[in-house]
């Protein structure tokens, strides 16, 4: 009997944290796609956009909907990076073409 | 007052690279491919790849015998000729009613301060006619394109920069050509200047000069005929950079730079490319 409270109070405990860790999670997901769309836009802006930003912010958001929210942040945190990474191609090379030009 | 010097020096140095004239450029590209590949002929480059592949030249005159956009000629013809609900025709639009004019393009247009692309005009005369514009990329426009193109062969292209808006927009132009862009950080130079000539996976890389001289093509990997701006967006997309819009003031002005590279050179389109 004491057996069975115990694994009952265990379980009820789990339970009551199960729910604030999901939505930290759902939370971090959100955030983390949330700055890859604003980096992409950034970039796209600059009309510097890498075609493979906008997959993996849709596959991540596509993760967090399935609950997958570790998955969701991995992918978007990629897009993330991809996005400032094609903005920093995009300053750099305002001034960088002009070394490449035939002289 | 050593420091000064070696700023005002700097200054003068970096100016003088940045600012090269229009002609000093072209002559500059030129020279490059005369060094490049020294057995081609300058006007052989309106060939493209064909110019500098001796097989694939051999392969491509035999496809040249029945050539595949032969059937788009046809549908362009007919359609330059079939007048709008109006009654009107592409011919009312264009100076010469359109024939062997297509050396003239693009062209910087003084008064909206935009270059303006052959394609870009045969829109604006539907449009004027009352007709819906075409899909820019492919289908119709790339059929009237090619006829139009026909008519000129042998013209030779000359390109015109009237004023500093226009020099602003070629040096945009020059800007975007000679940009790293996309995940593989490739500019349309580090293909088709610097690598020219070499193999990328089976195929070799065309020679930049003459580029623009034989659009629109019929490319086999299509199936299919293109204008210059669908080539630009496949271009980008093989670096894995998002595309423009076709006819975007950024592509224009692309082809405003690149055509400028080719004058003095014949216009060759249509053309057939693998």
């Amino acid at each position: 009997m004491k057996k069975t409270l115990l694994i009952a109070g265990v379980l009820a405990m789990a339970g009551l944290g199960a729910a604030p860790a999901q939505a930290a999670d759902e939370a971090a997901a959100k955030a983390s796609c949330t700055a890859a769309e604003e980096a992409r836009k950034m970039a796209a802006e600059l009309k510097f956009e890498w075609t493979t930003t906008q997959p993996l912010i849709a596959k991540g958001m596509e993760a967090a909907s399935k609950g997958e929210y570790a998955h969701a942040v991995k992918l978007c945190d990629e897009a993330r990076m991809q996005g400032e990474a094609a903005v920093a191609q995009a300053k750099n090379q305002a001034d960088a073409w002009r070394a490449a030009v035939v002289k | 007052m050593k420091r000064i010097l070696t700023f005002v020096l700097g200054a003068a140095l970096v100016a003088g690279l940045a600012w090269a004239t229009p002609e000093e450029d072209r002559a500059a590209f030129t020279e490059y491919f005369k060094k490049r590949f020294p057995d081609v002929a300058v006007e052989d480059y309106v060939n493209g790849v064909y110019s500098i592949d001796k097989p694939a030249y051999e392969q491509w005159l035999q496809i040249e015998e029945f050539p595949p956009y032969e059937l788009a000629l046809e549908e362009g013809k007919e359609l330059f000729e079939t007048p709008f609900a109006n009654g009107k025709t592409y011919a009312d639009c264009f100076p010469n009613g359109g024939m062997g004019i297509r050396q003239n393009y693009p062209y910087f247009d003084i008064e909206t301060g935009q270059v303006k692309t052959l394609e870009q005009e045969i829109n604006e005369c539907r449009v004027k006619n009352g007709e819906d514009p075409l899909p820019y990329k492919k289908g119709k426009i790339a059929s009237i394109s090619a006829y139009m193109a026909y008519t000129s062969r042998g013209n030779k292209f000359d390109v015109q920069i009237p004023n500093d808006k226009a020099l602003a927009a070629y040096e945009n132009g020059k800007e975007f050509y000679y940009s790293k862009r996309g995940q593989l950080n490739f500019s349309c130079a580090d293909c088709h200047v610097g690598n020219s000539g070499m193999m990328i996976r089976a195929d070799k890389l065309s020679p930049a000069l003459g580029h623009p001289t034989h659009f629109p093509v019929y490319r086999s990997k299509w199936n299919d005929m293109g204008t210059l701006h669908r080539r630009f967006d496949g271009c980008n997309k093989q670096v894995r950079a998002a595309p423009l819009p076709a006819q975007g003031e950024e592509y224009r002005n692309l082809e405003y730079f690149l055509t400028y590279m080719s004058n003095g050179m014949e216009v060759n389109g249509p053309g057939a490319r693998k």
